[in-house]
Parts: C-alpha cells; structure tokens; sequence
C-alpha cells in the first residue's frame, strides 16, 4: 500500500516552515490547560523533546512517537503530555504510530494499559510510520463497538431534531484523491454537482507557506521529531467567496469561508468549518470520524438548513443567527452557543 | 401577411440603415457595429423570462435600437406566441445552424415595429439537437445587424441553459420573490459566474400589497439573498396575461404597470439613470403603523 503520494499522513504534513507555538493553533488547546496558554515557551517542544507528536487527522488521534527512546523516558514523557491535556485526550481513541525503531516489546500494551487506567485513553491500534502509507480507515468504519457509544445500524433516531446518519460515504475516496489531485483552474465552478475540491488544493498549493506536495515527504521527515501541533490547521482550506447554490465544497481539513454559504450550498470538512458570514445551506465539520472529533462549525450568522458534526444532524430553526454562533456536540446532540469576545470564551472548552 | 424577409441577396433588409452605416447610439461596451448578446434566464421555470425577453426587446425597439430577439427553449418555443408571430415561421434557429437556410430568412419582423425581430425557436425538435458552438455560430452571424440579441433560455439548467448562454456576453436573472424561484435563480448566478458572465437582476411579479402586509418578500429579502446589481423590478399586473393570450407585448400598452417597468429597464439597459421604482409603503397610514409598530 505504499504510494509516493497518498495517504493522510503526507497530506496534513508538518510542512509549515515555522514553529507555531500553540496559542495560536488550537484555543481548545489552550482552554484546556490554563498553564500552557500562558506560558509561551510550553510549546510542544515541551518537555517531550520532540518524542511525542500528536496529529488529528480523517482518521482519528494519532500519538506519533518516536521507538528510539528508552522505555522509562518513553513512558514518563508521553504520560506527561497526555497528563497535561487530559481532559481533551478523555475518553478518546488513539492510534499510536512508530517511526525510527519499532517500539521494544511490552512497551505497547504497557502504554496501552496506563493510558487507559489513567486518561481513559483507547490505545485502538499500533503501527509503524511509514511515509505514503495509506491511512488505514478503521474509524470511517462503523464497528467493532470499541466506543460503546457509537450505535451502527440505528436509524430509527428519534422523530427529534437530532438525528444519527451514517457520515457520508466520499470519505474513503477522498483520500485517494487528496495529494494527487490536479492543480486545475481554481475557478472549476461548473454545472452539476459542482465540487470545489481541485480548486480548493489549487489554492493551497499556491500559499507560500506551504510547500507543494512534491517537497512535502522530505520536509516531513525533518520536522518530524520536532514539530508537535495537536490540531494540525496548516492545511485550512480558505474560499474568499460566497457559495451559491449548488456548490459543494469537500475537504479533509477544516474551511473557512470568507463569504456567504447560500442555501443549496453545503460543506463537507474533515475539520472544523468557519463562515466568515451567513450559513444558510448545509455544513458537515468532522465528517470523516464517527464522533466528530470534537470538530465545530462556527458562523457569524448561523441559519443552516442543517448542520452535521460527524454522525449527528441537526435541523436549522427559524430563530437565531442574529449573532455569532458555534455548533459543536454536546453528548448526542449538537448544541449551538454564542460565539463572543471576552469571557465567552471559556464555554468552548 | 406582414411583412417578410424575402431572399436578400445582399443581406438582411432592415427597412433601414443597418448599424455599419452609424445610424443610432454606439452600443454600450459591444465592440463598434457588433451587438451585445444578453441572455436571459431563471433557473426555475414559469418567472417571466419569455415575457421579459419579448418586453425589454419591443421596450429597446420603440427607443430605437434594432433587436433581435431569439428563442432557444427548442422543443417548447414560446416567443413567437408572446409576440403573436406564431403563423409566421418558416425557419428557425435550428435551420440556421445546420444550413437548411440563411439567417435572413429565419428572422421574422414584429408587427409593431421596424426595429424588432424574431427568430424562432424550432417546436419539433429537442434541445439536444444543437450544441453551444452551434447557437453560438448562429448567432454571430446576426451581430452585425443588431444593437442588442436577446436570448430567450429555456428553464433548468442543462443543455438548453448552456446553448443559450453560448454566444452571451451579458445575462439578465429574472426572479419572482418567492424562495424556490430565488434559490434557482441563485443557483444560476452561480452556473453564470462559472462562465464568466456577471448577471443582473430583475426581479417579477412584485405586489405592493402583500410586501405592506409582509406577506411577499421585499425587494431588500430578495437582494439579501442573491446578491447581484439589480436592473430593474416588475410589477405584478394582469395586463401581462392578457398580453401573453393576444400576442401583443405590455410595452405597447401605457396603462401598463408591468410594460413601464420593462421600459424603464431597457432605458437602463441604454445607459439612462433610472432611479428605482419603490415599493415601500409611502401611505400615511403605513408610517404611523410601523411607528406603533403595527404594519409589518
């Protein structure tokens, strides 16, 4: 399954060529731990010195470290830093990923074992790092009952505004298409079922902070050990342009959209989704995990005709969307709140 | 009969100076002697477009410019109908494009007015027939003749859509504030953006009464929504049906609120300032409500 081109992991690459310090990434981040908002230099470097990385990616939480490591730093280090996140990592799954040296035997079940007796962590696979691999789409799936809370086949949801729907299926075909995809005319805006998706990768390939995909592999491999952005947004997509009726726009990561998104219109993200403006059609963040992945969708005037996170729809209502508002899930249900300045903030933990 | 254009073997016999001879205003933005080609078109079937083609044609007629307009809902013309020519085809726009005759002898001239003619759609076939570098060939070759080609483009937004917008330059969305109709027609700005054509709007059928009511949506709701300049607005007004059953255009009509509306579009069309009509309540009545927080 080795191709020079795809796979998740090339794709969301550590390709940005600065140190982000994590203020500026993810405000969950930040909320979360209270220390490390404030204290500039805890960046990811912090104290795992580069052993832990973590990325989110289509497929889930992966916990990227490095099997050179003893197993006594290895183990305090990556304790530590889950620790220091820990009501984010909560009840979540990871994948761990390998690179440099295989892990030494027992190293994995006892991780395994700690993280989950400690964080209620699910270590759910294991695996070396290989680049161009393919991400394993096990969370696209919906199994193996791993999260209890994940029912597979239950489509007689209440008659309520919430609803559970299987995530659409695009998402394996997506990431074939993802880093091959052609850098054709950004302005693709055609008849049909119009997808932006070319143009989209167009328009990111051409930023200047980010290398074309041809660079990423080698720039990836240097920064490897070294960069660590838990929410990894260097591949936001950024429309500057109101979505009419009939445009959809599809991406593994998360959109912004400098515009209207019209009714008719819809965006699918892997990430969150940001509308610099009114959200009239329909917007899917987290689309391509079962849960969500705690993913939000955010607009300044919020009246969708539904909104989706993961496998959770939810109706629009006639009322609202006068003020800035932030869906996001809230136990089975997607629950929409004032976004604001100031002390708003804290609500978003 | 009226009159026909017979074989001219030197071209379209326009009764008058065809525009290479400098008669009449330089067109707006249309290269010297060419005419602009406006397609007009919705989306979403049943607005106006045939009725608003037809108007805005004789409207620019009667200020004297020369107009063609054409029908390209192949399979289901109706033009001819709202400009009561209909016993008067001989050929049509398929014709044309296939070379079954010259373009001189598709065009047909209106009753009421040297400067407009028509140039049918065919009923027989279907929109499939012609390809858009077909329309587009065919109606190059009337530029020269016309100040101003209208296209008349059928509903939906497939092969007929895409065949009318061929040889555009321009487009005109016609609306009725009603939400399918503007979700169709938000659609298509969209399809037109695509192509490089940037629409303006007009928006049919208002009624003043059930916008004071707060029972239809406003021209400001509608423009909240799509977005695009807007040309002119369009009252609701029976004498437009009438119109469409006799054959005779609204603009010949003075008391017509609806042939006003389209004239003034054509005067914008031709550059004139027209200030929008307003459909807000201006009655005594209204603004004390509102004030009392009454009227909607």
């Amino acid at each position: 399954m080795l191709d020079s081109g795809s796979g998740d992991n090339k794709d969301i690459g550590l390709e940005s060529g600065n140190t982000v310090p994590l203020n500026s990434n993810s405000f969950e981040e930040n909320l979360s731990n209270p220390s490390l908002a404030s204290d500039p230099s805890a960046n990811m470097r912090d104290g795992s010195g580069g052993i832990v990385v973590a990325r989110g990616t289509g497929d889930g939480l992966i916990l990227r470290l490095d099997g050179r490591v003893e197993r006594p730093i290895l183990m305090r280090t990556l304790l530590e830093y889950v620790e220091s996140r820990k009501s984010f990592f909560s009840g979540q799954e990871v994948t761990l990923e390998w690179v440099e040296a295989r892990p030494e035997e027992g190293v994995v079940a006892e991780l395994s074992d700690s993280l989950a007796s400690r964080f209620q962590l699910l270590v759910k696979a294991s695996r070396m790092f290989e680049r161009g691999s393919k991400a394993v789409s096990t969370a696209k799936k919906p199994t193996s009952g791993i999260s209890g809370s994940i029912e597979t086949d239950d489509f007689t949801g209440s008659p309520a505004a919430s609803n559970r729907l299987r995530p659409t299926p695009v998402s394996p075909k997506l990431s074939e298409r993802v880093p091959n995809a052609q850098i054709s005319n950004p302005s693709v805006f055609g008849t049909g079922s119009t997808s932006l998706f070319d143009g989209v990768t167009a328009l990111s390939s051409s930023s200047q902070n980010y290398p074309s995909g041809a660079q990423v592999n080698s720039v990836q491999e240097r920064r490897l050990a070294s960069e660590a952005l838990l929410w990894d947004e260097a591949d936001t997509r950024i429309i500057r342009d109101t979505l009419r009726g009939g445009q959809k726009i599809e991406s593994e990561h998360s959109v912004v959209i400098m515009g209207d998104v019209n009714s008719g219109a819809e965006i699918v993200a892997g990430g969150d989704i940001f509308v610099l403006g009114r959200l009239r059609g329909v917007a899917h963040a987290g689309a391509y995990d079962e849960s969500g992945g705690g993913r939000r969708i955010f607009a300044l005037q919020m009246q969708p005709t539904q909104l989706r996170i993961g496998s959770i729809i939810s109706q629009g209502s006639d009322e609202g969307g006068r003020m800035p508002e932030v869906a996001k899930i809230e136990g089975n249900m997607i629950v929409v709140e004032p976004y604001g300045a100031g002390s708003q903030v804290k609500r978003l933990r | 009969m009226g009159d026909f254009n017979g074989n001219e073997p030197n071209g379209i016999n326009l009764g008058g100076s065809s525009l290479m001879s400098g008669n009449g205003t330089a067109v707006n933005g249309a290269n010297k002697g060419l005419g602009q080609v406006i397609v007009i078109t919705s989306g979403k079937g049943g607005v106006g477009k045939t009725t608003t083609t037809a108007s805005i044609g004789a409207a620019l007629a009667l200020k004297g410019k020369r107009v063609l307009v054409a029908d390209a809902d192949i399979g289901l013309r109706n033009l001819d109908v709202i400009l009561g020519l209909e016993n008067r085809i001989v050929f049509n726009v398929v014709d044309v494009a296939k070379g079954v005759c010259k373009p001189n002898q598709a065009i047909i001239k209106s009753k009421k007015s040297n400067n407009l003619y028509l140039l049918p759609a065919s009923q027989t076939d279907d929109k499939d027939v012609v390809s858009e570098e077909d329309i587009k060939n065919v109606i190059e070759q009337y530029r020269r003749e016309f100040h101003f080609i209208l296209v008349d483009s059928p509903a939906g937004i497939e092969q007929g859509f895409r065949n009318a917008c061929a040889a555009a330059s321009r487009a005109i969305v016609v609306t009725t504030p009603e939400v399918p109709a503007i979700r169709d027609a938000d659609r298509v700005v969209g399809l037109l953006s695509a192509r490089s054509i940037e629409p303006e709007l007009v928006i049919n059928r208002l009624d003043r009464d059930m916008i004071r009511r707060g029972e239809m949506l406003s021209i400001e709701d509608v423009q909240d929504i799509i977005g695009i300049p807007l040309l002119g607005v369009i009252e609701r007004d029976e004498n437009v049906i009438i119109a469409a059953n006799t054959g005779d255009p609204v603009v010949y009509n003075q008391k017509s609120k609806a042939g006003q509306g389209f004239m003034n579009v054509a005067s914008r069309l031709c550059g004139e300032q027209i200030p929008l009509e307003d459909f807000s309540d201006r009655s005594i009545f209204g603004r004390i409500g509102r004030r009392l927080g009454l009227a909607a």
